[in-house]
């Protein structure tokens, strides 16, 4: 295997593991404030300096992490239920369904869907489940014309006809021999959706609309970084470093399946 | 001269059964302005291996999945039992299907590259119920050796399988519902000689042994003509001549089956 | 002699790594002959088609060992610039599927006149070409793409590529199989016609006994990488020496059978990495002795150029008395 995706599953897993056993991992309470060493540079005892509230980067950071990566796959699995669905049944029935769904997509695809976002949460309250659904809602398309694409070519071939020959339902012919092996594709727009959304929600916490304090989340420990800047460059640093790698660790592993796909 | 055959095969048939009459089935796809199927009639009698011979295009495996309704018909009827396939319920046509099978040509697309054998034949069990389930898995292992294969092919994906082992599994999931009538469009076209025969002998012994029905559809005379009793010939959506094998390819009588056996290297 | 291959021996890189896929080859093609190569899918014929002018991508394969000899000159030795020479010139190759083998963005114009090189491309010379293959209604109409063309034309059309630039040597493998029955017979036609004309040799690679049959004057028949049996067409039609050819000539579909069952071959052929000790066609074979699956056999004479690798001589009586095995 590529030595570029290998790097990309070790990122991935990398913060994979940072979430899940983040208690374990961050050294102090996220929240804990302690008014005596506000902004602190990284020393020993704090690994990555402290903010303005004294709290533990590090922690904070690690603490994010599963904030990042919950939005990422939540958000995208929203998007990919929705996305297949659509898409299926779009490349599976054809005629006005495809066409309707498919101008439904154009549509969805006209909006700038980050300002889109943006609407939707200034309305809403930007609460964590509401950015979830919301990121969700407007990044299945590409998908859903991926799964489309697939099953439309599928669905001529002899084994789809052998399946209704047999009597298999249209629910069972889709579910189980259609999306399945439709999914290749898709699954590498899923992988680069991932490092979208978490991309997403850290712009949106950055502008303050997104994840709230006290809750951490890289995006909004750079917006706080931003906010003192020159007195403390740690908190910039490393949710800007974190949110790349992160990002780009996606990108290989998206990248990866893809050459795997066209081998 | 087609009807005059048409008649003549009902005529000599009159003590079969007719299983199967298409009447007047036409179908044209969209995309083309040429109709694929054009106005096509005839009967399938009880027991008969009726063959289909045409050059690609001529709309042989169109009026396949039109017999079958797997794709839908501009006009026409298909009298099965009575009854016209082609305006009977979705749930009545589902029930049909049990006894109106279909093999196809190609073994590397007939079967779903991520379906396990065992589960391509249980699947038909799965549908149609027609088998207890606890009885499932014994019975899939008997079809499989009724098409020469065994328990060892259960759990083995398509990918592992060559061309003639995959048909064998084509066929053994078209006899699964233990069907009366078979379409066989084009089964062994993609195998090689040695694989073909081995497969031919395995259609018509189960033909002879279940007194299958059997619509065989080839472009390869040889092939059609080595198993066949009754022949049509079609030729861009139309039959231009029927009639029993020996007569047809013996004393051809429409110019375009005459150019077809010219071409052909009957040894 | 045209072409001699002596010994040829060609790997092809798999998951299990190296495998002998053409195991000591020995073939010859003389000046005006078409020789046939009969063999089913996977025995290595295109292998060793393709073998000739070294077209084997090094990726995939390579030529480990033998000779061939083309016009006394071993290609094995060439360099790349003298290969350059006889590929597409001296020895040139027909393939299966002519819309794959035509390049969709170039004119049937522009590509004849690319195989004719640095030689005569006048608008005549390339007329008289589509003259010569049957092509007539093209000439003139410079802006025609393979796609505007039959399957029967386009195959027309590679056949003209071939014979622009006058070779010695044609290689077919399989050109008719994608084509529908009635224009197979134009393409055979033709090919016989321009051998003719032309005094071209031909090697026509094919799993169709029919065609090869039809068309062929000596005919090779091949079985897990190597040739098991050889001769003139006649001899092996009406006397086939080695079990393996018996049963592919009796598995030829014809109203002669009219649903009596085939003496079919049972099994499937074996895989390059699980080859038996012995002759190859011992699992397979209903004349096999114990002594067969000791040692492979060498090709042997049997009369008048017909070669066999069998060491049972198969009579007539032998071959009625022997009963066929159902095993699948």
């Amino acid at each position: 295997m590529n030595k570029l995706t290998l790097f990309g599953i070790g990122i991935v897993g990398f913060f994979i593991i940072i979430a899940v056993f983040a208690p374990m991992i961050a050294p102090y309470n996220p929240g804990q404030i302690d008014i005596e060493n506000i902004l602190t540079s990284p020393s020993g005892s704090h690994i990555f300096g402290t903010d303005s509230l004294g709290r533990d980067l590090f922690s904070r950071m690690v603490y994010g992490t599963r904030i990042s990566l919950m939005v990422g796959f939540i958000a995208v699995g929203i998007a990919a239920i929705i996305g297949i669905a659509l898409g299926a049944i779009a490349g599976y029935y054809g005629k006005w369904t495809d066409a309707v769904i498919m101008r439904f997509i154009d549509i969805m695809l006209c909006f700038p869907t980050f300002f889109l976002i943006l609407a939707v949460v200034a309305l809403l309250e930007p609460s964590i489940i509401n950015i979830m659904i919301i990121i969700g809602a407007t990044s299945w398309m590409g998908i859903a014309r991926l799964i489309r694409a697939e099953i439309l070519s599928l669905k001529e071939r002899d084994f789809i006809y052998a399946e209704r020959a047999i009597g298999a339902s249209d629910l069972r012919i889709i579910t189980r021999h259609l999306i399945p092996n439709a999914m290749a594709p898709a699954l590498v727009s899923i992988t680069l959706g991932i490092a979208g959304a978490i991309l997403v929600e850290s712009s949106l916490s950055f502008l303050g609309i997104g994840v709230q304090p006290p809750t951490p989340s890289w995006g909004n420990i750079l917006s706080e970084g931003k906010a003192v800047m020159g007195a403390g460059w740690w908190m910039m640093l490393f949710p800007g470093l974190a949110i790349f790698i992160t990002v780009l660790g996606y990108n290989l592993l998206g990248e990866g399946i893809r050459e795997k796909l066209l081998r | 001269m087609y009807q005059n055959n048409q008649r003549g095969a009902a005529l000599r048939y009159s003590n079969k059964m007719e299983l199967l009459k298409i009447d007047n089935l036409h179908k044209t796809f969209k995309k083309h302005k040429v109709p694929a199927v054009n106005g096509v009639s005839f009967s399938i009698f009880k027991g008969e291996v009726l063959g289909l011979v045409g050059e690609s295009g001529c709309g042989k495996s169109t009026l396949a999945k039109l017999i079958l309704r797997l794709i839908s018909a501009d006009k026409g009827s298909i009298f099965y039992k009575g009854k016209d396939l082609l305006r009977v319920s979705h749930n009545d046509m589902r029930k049909t299907r049990k006894d109106l099978q279909i093999i196809f040509q190609d073994p590397y697309s007939s079967l779903d590259p991520r379906m396990k054998i065992g589960e391509v034949i249980e699947e038909v069990y799965g549908i149609h119920k027609n088998v207890h389930e606890r009885d499932r898995g014994n019975k899939t292992i008997e079809l499989l050796e009724t098409v020469g294969l065994g328990k060892t092919y259960l759990n083995r994906l398509p990918s592992e399988l060559s061309g003639g082992e995959r048909q064998r599994i084509g066929i053994a999931r078209a006899l699964a519902t233990d069907p009366e009538f078979i379409i066989c469009d084009e089964p062994v076209s993609s195998l090689d000689i040695s694989i073909q025969a081995q497969i031919l002998n395995l259609l018509i012994e189960l033909q002879k042994r279940k007194n299958l029905t059997y619509l065989f559809i080839s472009h390869d005379l040889g092939v059609i003509s080595s198993v066949c009793d009754r022949v049509l010939v079609m030729r861009s959506g139309k039959f231009v001549e029927s009639g029993p094998c020996e007569g047809v390819f013996k004393n051809p009588g429409h110019e375009y089956t005459k150019t077809l056996l010219k071409s052909v290297f009957l040894s | 002699m045209l072409l001699q291959i002596k010994n040829l021996k060609i790997n092809y890189k798999s998951d299990n790594g190296l495998l002998e896929v053409v195991r000591g080859v020995d073939l010859v093609i003389n000046q005006g002959e078409c020789v046939g190569l009969i063999g089913e899918s996977g025995c290595g014929k295109t292998t060793i088609g393709l073998s000739i002018t070294k077209l084997i991508p090094e990726r995939k394969g390579n030529i480990s060992s033998g000779e061939i000899l083309f016009e006394d000159k071993d290609i094995l030795k060439l360099n790349p610039e003298e290969l350059r020479h006889i590929r597409g010139r001296r020895i040139s190759y027909v393939f299966q599927e002519p819309f794959s083998s035509l390049n969709p963005v170039f004119t049937i114009y522009e590509q004849i006149r690319e195989s004719l090189k640095e030689k005569d491309n006048s608008d005549s010379r390339i007329a008289e070409i589509l003259k010569n293959v049957g092509l007539e209604n093209i000439i003139g109409r410079k802006n025609m793409y393979p796609h505007e063309l039959s399957g029967g034309m386009q195959q027309r059309a590679m056949i003209g590529m071939a014979i622009a630039s006058k070779p010695s040597l044609m290689v077919l493998d399989e050109p008719t199989t994608a084509l529908d029955v009635t224009v197979q017979r134009q393409i055979l036609d033709l090919i016989a016609e321009l051998k003719n004309k032309m005094n071209l040799s031909i090697l026509f690679i094919s799993h169709d006994l029919r065609i090869v049959f039809n068309i062929a004057d000596k005919v090779n028949i091949m079985y897990a990488g190597k040739i098991v049996e050889r001769g003139p067409k006649e001899k092996i039609i009406s006397n086939p020496s080695h079990p393996y050819t018996m049963g592919l000539i009796d598995s030829i579909p014809s109203f002669e059978h009219r649903k009596k069952l085939f003496n079919a071959i049972g099994g499937r052929a074996p895989l390059f990495s699980e080859l038996p000790e012995g002759c190859k066609f011992y699992p397979r074979c209903r004349f096999r002795i114990d002594a067969c699956a000791e040692k492979e056999p060498e090709l042997k004479d049997v009369s008048g150029g017909q070669a066999s690798r069998c060491i049972r001589t198969i009579s007539a009586e032998l071959r009625s008395a022997t009963p066929i095995k159902w095993n699948y």
